[in-house]
């Protein structure tokens, strides 16, 4: 015994929109998550004198959307010069911004994760807690 | 007012150095030297928004929220029993739901809400070991 269910063409039209829907929903999200860790990063002020803690720029360019594939971004701040901070958030956030781009079907993945693999990142949370900021306004 | 977060500020404060059997608080912008050898904690406030909680009014209620961030810091090579122990105090005394209440020089009383409480694993940043701890709070004014 069978049967045989013919799904209409509008039917399948409108689920793909819900879909898109959905996925739109999601990346605006972590454009969302994506600005608040680059603002974070910008705008917290040095422990040791400054409006910002960014330095060399390793930090805020080594944040990463990950879907469990691929390697993290990670720079070390050795060895790197002073560097200006708004041109290296804008750095930043490009590169989360190709992440994003890069994940096809967003709704469908089981989770996508904000990270920064650059070596000083857990000493850069301990003072300045971005990542803590992060999870307050987003959950 | 954004005065508020004098008060915000004290209202955790005060709960968290009211914590008994507890080790010395390290506070922002005040001068601390730890102790090699001796635990303390650190506490540091850090505001993420302040938005209207309704839309139209002119002169709109404001939801204010942020992290109230508390580290302790225990000796190195003694095991993480302490810092442990020292976590679960802080955590119960922040638990989630708990309303903390603080009265002002102003004689006016504002009611802070918890909205979570979490601690990270431990880390080594020798002479120290510490457990990051992040407690979320909200109120409406």
């Amino acid at each position: 015994m069978d049967a045989t269910i013919k799904v209409k063409n509008s039917f399948k039209k409108k689920l793909d929109r819900l879909s898109e829907i959905a996925d739109n929903g999601v990346k605006e999200e972590l454009h969302s998550i994506a600005d608040t860790a680059i603002n974070a990063s910008l705008i917290t002020p040095s422990r040791i004198g400054g409006s910002s803690f960014v330095r060399s720029g390793a930090y805020i360019t080594s944040f990463s959307f990950n879907v469990g594939a691929g390697r993290p971004r990670g720079y070390t701040l050795h060895g790197r010069p002073q560097a200006d901070p708004q041109e290296r958030a804008n750095v930043g956030r490009q590169q989360l911004t190709a992440d994003i781009d890069r994940i096809q079907y967003p709704s469908e993945v089981g989770f996508i994760q904000l990270r920064n693999n650059a070596p000083h990142a857990r000493s850069v949370e301990k003072w300045y807690h971005i990542f803590g900021q992060v999870r307050n306004l987003h959950g | 007012m954004a005065s508020i977060y004098n008060d915000i500020r004290a209202a955790l404060e005060t709960r968290l150095s009211n914590i008994s059997n507890f080790p010395s608080i390290a506070y922002e912008n005040v001068p601390f030297t730890p102790v090699v050898g001796t635990s303390y904690v650190q506490s540091k406030f850090v505001p993420t928004l302040r938005r209207s909680a309704v839309m139209g009014s002119p002169n709109p209620q404001q939801r204010y929220q942020g992290l109230y961030a508390v580290t302790p810091h225990t000796p190195e090579k003694l095991g993480p029993s302490v810092a442990d122990d020292l976590s679960n105090d802080i955590i119960e005394s922040f638990e989630a739901t708990t309303d903390i209440s603080f009265t002002n020089s102003s004689n006016e009383t504002i009611i802070v809400s918890i909205d979570y409480a979490e601690r990270q694993q431990g880390f080594l940043d020798s002479p120290w070991y510490y457990v990051p701890i992040n407690i979320g709070w909200y109120i409406y004014k």
